[in-house]
């Protein structure tokens, strides 16, 4: 790619347009997404912005969702970190100074602006060297497969965030108790149909969503980190304390996970509040699931120390603490980032179970696992409640892994050329045949070629 | 000291360097035996002269390189910088010695952090040590550096995968210069180049150091490469220096079996020259269990009886030339502080 | 290797002792004091102090502690809230249920999962590999629960006649029943049960379960076996039997497969835990009556010890397949006998 392509229209270097057009397509389809679903709810449905109908946690809730979405779209180009805080600023400041109302106005506008920003196509030139972040996503993206697990992924975080806007009918409303329960998909205007208490399912799925997307996010983010951290530390100084972080890893990877969750909602039950539910069991889960994460780093840190480059550091004088933290940990954070994809595919499980027991965080919240718990009792009359609920965890959890599996995969140097399909590979020589015949018939014609490219 | 006699001394002395691995076994992981991996070596160097340490592989040289920058703790031994003691000095003493005692390393796959650009890699020594104000003079030194051993300042934006491994070992050069060094531990800096990218490498490396008099251990398994750049070479086997001599004379009259081994089985590019090729019998004993006496005495086609009970001390053989054999007993054992220089006699 | 086992079963002992030392801090770290998990505030000040001193928990806490190491010792936890039996006899019945489902589950995961792994790997970019990699990809996200009643689902629709909840059948109820009264009354037994009937019966119900808890394992381990096979397939030494001219199949099967086999029995280890809790949600969907079911009904019902037994009994189960893993893995692994 040349300079010259920054100064010529391309519908190639549109964002999200671009990319789906000719790019990544999945990836393409959820910025789409990302960029026409709040404008859409602006054109289509402006009452409901105005009518505001969200509490604020839930809106406040959704954001640190919104985080997570443009983080996603942000990975694939460097220096998203730039954006998310001063984004979360802005936000926050809306809210504050202007209420509900306007800040849910300006939050739908801001964001397709935000997320065509984030992603425009980013050119290499001379100033712009590729970093490894840009090595890792361009392998991910070869992989179709990978792609549409970061559309899934992407998908349900765009409903997180915009479910209130979007959900047909309120996910608590009885609709008509009395005559409209049970009711089959796809009648009575309820499309994925409706539960003994006459409520919508599809927008009791919406809903349920945000506690899924937001629990997973949260205790992975506590488990990531504490796994980093100890892995870390026990890698780089070694000695004893290695020696008890391993030993205190062997430890509480022999807990059974749900049992121990089971025991401590059971006890904690009547003494926590229910508004606290949520943040026990992000606390929980977060401390029952770092240990995987902290023996891969563990591992990286080990390999990483002995190579030359820290080698070279300690000869320049650096000190233990910048090795650690400059040179080593960003080597290692490979695994940590696979970890955390299935991580919150494994975490989303295992809050559905806890939910499923009834255990999970209370009603009248909907939650995907007592959505299913609530349809085993009409398993034959009314299966669309348990099934579709059930389907919507599969594909959420689909989709993380998906998207795990593609980093991973990327970032394993002896898979990476295997990627190429025959149709990449096919696409690839046309391209470069086709550059070379036009050079030469821009030589023929005297010109440059730069005036052609785009023609054809 | 006046200052005459500081002139005198060597920019760098060793003495009686050990360094050894312990092995673990066992329930409780204690320890059963060492490696030893580095055997008491010494020698001297002067300032603007290159020393080529040659051996097989195995024998101890790059972790001899490596422990006298403190990179390895010691087992034992002590090293003079300037006439400091390395291995006394306390982290404060020790980071400003370490500017200017640098190390250019093997792998040019390795020993470059793939996530930072080169500028941050051969800058964030000037930054970290305030070397420069900001960063942007940072930038700055950092293209005069590149410019300086041969790659163009346009890529100093780019990041090391982006470079052949010649280029890259230019750019851990840049490194290794950033601090303005004295001193540089060149570990094996070629051998995993082309034989062509070797030549030029090394070319910039003695252009380098005549324009800013460094001077230079080289670690290396290749006879004729080292042959071109050192002034003297030591050879070492088996954790042990077996004889130090200035470079032509080294080539022209080895004295230590071992050397007259390595020397004749350098492959020579003329198909009418055979050359008697001395074979060695057996193989490499682990250092784990070194022999006794002479380390070299199970395959040493002149062994004495002497040779398996007492290890032999270096004798010299005149004009710097220092040979550990029992051969040579008649010679005057050098004196503990009279090492070789190279304008001797 | 004798070292090998003995310093695993060393370390495990004070593993267990650690468990219980953590369930005894996360009983005294809830709000309130043990007691009031027994009695609500309806009982008068004199009454729950009276029954504050029976529990002795106006003892300092370095004595309760030692108690309650004693009572884990010899497994005595008092009797259950909910009924009047001894918690001992509870779990303990419930305990071999347990193991029975979850053992044939074990072989489930394993076998199936190996094989599905194992042909994976042998027809790599074959339309199966594609599909069976699609399939495990699914069954490896799906909550087991909702397996589980999708399965019932269907197996009501097709086979209503298929057992689905419950360890023993109804038939087989009734015959035990009449054989016990005949027993007792001395009459002449009319009703004849062989021990295959029995067998079968339990059989029969232990499919649905089994299923259910196995599959998402052993897709699980499919992958894993597929990446370590296809691992070890791409080494030289397969390449060299091939060429010796070793027929494809015993290749695979007498060469690859004891090398791919190691790393996946240390998954052994790694999925009793997920086994266990898995068993929680399965046992509960189909009333086996094992410890899960017995941990979530006295959850139900605020039966405090025996929540208490039974998630300790679990975690002790745990650390024991996880021992029994570890020396399988050094019989099998020759590298691991000479540490």
């Amino acid at each position: 790619m040349t300079e010259s392509a920054s100064h010529s229209f391309s519908l190639r270097n549109v964002p999200a347009l671009g990319q789906f057009l000719f790019g990544p397509r999945w990836v393409g389809l959820g910025l789409l997404l990302a960029v026409l679903v709040p404008l859409g709810i602006l054109v289509i449905e402006p009452g409901r912005v105005w009518g505001a109908l969200m509490g604020f946690d839930l809106l406040a809730k959704a954001c640190l969702a919104l985080f997570l979405l443009l983080s996603l779209i942000g990975i694939f180009r460097a220096k998203a970190a730039i954006y998310l805080p001063a984004m979360g600023l802005a936000f926050m400041l809306a809210f504050l100074l202007f209420g509900q109302r306007w800040f849910s106005l300006f939050f739908l506008v801001v964001s397709p602006a935000l997320v065509m920003r984030l992603a425009r196509p980013r050119r290499e030139g001379p100033r712009h060297g590729k970093s490894q972040w840009m090595l890792l996503s361009e392998r991910f993206l070869r992989s179709t497969l990978a792609q549409m697990g970061l559309f899934g992924v992407m998908f349900f975080y765009l409903i997180t965030f915009f479910g209130p806007f979007l959900w047909p009918v309120d996910p608590l409303l009885q609709v008509d108790a009395g005559n409209l329960k049970l009711m089959g998909p796809g009648t009575h205007g309820f499309l994925f149909g409706s539960d003994q208490f006459s409520r919508d399912i599809l927008s009791r799925l919406i809903a349920g969503a945000w506690i899924s997307m937001t629990i997973g996010l949260f205790a992975v983010g506590l488990s990531i980190s504490m796994g980093f951290f100890f892995g870390l530390l026990a890698g780089f100084f070694g000695g004893w304390v290695d020696f008890v972080v391993m030993r205190l890893v062997d430890l509480l990877l022999g807990i059974p996970r749900l049992v121990l969750l089971l025991v401590v909602v059971a006890f904690f039950k009547d003494s926590v509040p229910s508004e606290y539910r949520m943040h026990l069991i992000v606390v929980i889960l977060g401390l029952t699931g770092w240990m995987g994460t902290s023996r891969l780093v563990r591992g990286e840190v080990l390999t990483t120390k002995e190579r030359d480059f820290v080698q070279a550091g300690r000869a320049l004088g650096f000190s233990n603490f910048r090795l650690m933290f400059k040179h080593i940990a960003p080597n290692c954070m490979a695994p940590v980032i696979v970890s955390a994809a299935l991580g919150i595919g494994g975490t989303i499980l295992v809050e559905a179970a806890l939910s499923f027991l009834g255990l999970g965080v209370p009603p009248p919240t909907p939650s995907w696992g007592s959505m299913v718990a609530d349809g085993k009792e009409y398993l034959t009359k009314a299966w669309w409640i348990s099934t579709l609920s059930g389907f919507t965890i599969v594909a959420a959890v689909v989709s993380f892994n998906l998207l795990g599996d593609g980093i991973r995969d990327a970032l394993d140097p002896r898979l990476a050329s295997k990627r190429l399909n025959r149709k990449q590979i096919l696409a690839a020589m046309r391209r470069s045949e086709q550059k070379e015949g036009l050079e030469r018939q821009a030589q023929r014609m005297g010109g440059s070629p730069k005036g052609l490219q785009e023609g054809v | 000291m006046n200052e005459k006699e500081q002139e005198d001394l060597p920019l760098l002395r060793v003495r009686n360097l050990r360094k050894f691995f312990p092995i673990k076994r066992g329930l409780f992981s204690h320890t059963v035996g060492h490696v030893r991996a580095v055997d008491g070596v010494s020698f001297d160097l002067q300032k603007g002269e290159t020393l080529g340490l040659v051996g097989e592989s195995g024998c101890g040289k790059t972790t001899a390189g490596r422990t006298l920058l403190k990179l390895l703790p010691p087992t034992g031994g002590e090293v003079l910088f300037q006439g400091q003691p390395v291995f006394e000095l306390g982290s404060e003493g020790l980071r400003l010695l370490r500017q200017k005692m640098q190390i250019i390393f093997q792998d040019p796959y390795s020993s470059l952090n793939p996530r930072m650009t080169i500028a941050q890699i051969v800058g964030e020594a000037l930054l970290v040590h305030k070397l420069v104000a900001n960063a942007k003079e940072a930038k700055e030194r950092v293209c005069q550096l590149l410019e300086r051993v041969g790659l163009s300042a346009q890529y100093v934006n780019r990041y090391p995968h982006e470079f052949s491994g010649g280029q890259r070992q230019r750019i851990g050069i840049a490194r290794a210069l950033a601090m303005e060094p004295e001193f540089i531990v060149c570990d094996e800096a070629v051998s995993a180049l082309d034989v062509s990218v070797q030549a030029q490498i090394i070319n910039l490396l003695m252009d380098l150091q005549e324009e800013m008099g460094l001077s230079y251990l080289f670690i290396a398994h290749d006879l004729s490469v080292v042959r071109h750049i050192s002034n003297r070479i030591a050879v070492m086997y088996l954790g042990r220096i077996v004889e130090t001599a200035e470079a032509e004379d080294l080539f022209a009259h080895p004295s230590h079996p071992y050397t007259k081994a390595l020397l004749s089985a350098i492959p020579i590019p003329d198909p009418d020259k055979r050359p008697q090729r001395t074979l060695l019998e057996g193989d490499v004993p682990t250092p784990i269990h070194p022999p006794s006496g002479c380390h070299f005495h199970p395959r040493c086609p002149e062994v004495m009886e002497k040779c398996r009970i007492d290890a032999p001390p270096d004798f010299d053989l005149g004009k710097g030339h220092c040979a550990r054999c029992w051969l040579f007993e008649g010679e005057a054992p050098l004196a503990a502080d009279q090492w070789t220089r190279m304008e001797e006699v | 290797m004798f070292a090998y086992i003995l310093r695993r079963v060393l370390t495990s002992i004070p593993l267990l002792f650690l468990l219980a030392t953590l369930l005894f801090i996360l009983i005294h770290m809830v709000p309130g004091d043990p007691s009031d998990l027994h009695i609500g505030d309806r009982f008068s000040p004199e009454y729950v102090a009276q029954i504050k001193k029976n529990m002795g928990l106006d003892q300092p806490v370095i004595v309760q502690y030692g108690k309650w190491l004693r009572n884990v010792a010899i497994f005595d936890f008092g009797e259950s809230f909910a009924n009047s039996r001894t918690v001992s006899s509870l779990v303990l019945e419930a305990l071999p249920n347990t193991l029975l489902l979850s053992g044939i589950s074990l072989v489930l995961i394993f076998g199936l999962g190996v094989m599905m792994g194992v042909i994976s790997a042998v027809r790599q970019y074959h339309p199966s590999d594609f599909i069976l990699t699609l399939v495990s990809l699914f069954l490896y996200s799906m909550p087991s629960f909702w397996l589980a009643l999708m399965l019932i689902l269907l197996s009501a629709r097709f086979f209503p006649s298929w057992p689905l909840s419950g360890m023993v059948g109804e038939e087989v109820i009734n015959k035990m029943a009449a054989i016990q009264e005949a027993k007792e009354f001395g009459e002449p037994l009319t009703v004849h049960l062989s021990t295959w009937e029995v067998f079968l019966d339990r059989a029969r119900h232990l499919v649905m379960p089994a299923f259910a808890l196995g599959i998402a394992g052993a897709a699980g381990v499919a992958r894993f076996t597929r990446s370590s096979m296809l691992e070890i397939i791409r080494q030289d030494f397969i390449r060299t039997a091939r060429a010796k001219g070793v027929s494809g199949r015993v290749v695979i099967l007498k060469h690859a497969l004891r090398n791919g086999l190691i790393p996946v029995i240390t998954l052994l280890g790694l999925y009793l835990p997920f086994l266990v809790s898995g068993a929680v949600l399965i046992e509960s969907i189909f009333a086996w009556p094992g410890m899960g079911r017995l941990i979530v009904t006295a959850i139900n019902q605020r039966d405090y010890p025996v929540i208490m037994a039974t998630s300790l009994l679990l975690a002790f189960l745990v650390v024991v397949g996880n021992l029994l893993a570890d020396i399988l893995y050094a019989v099998v692994d020759p590298r691991i006998r000479y540490d």
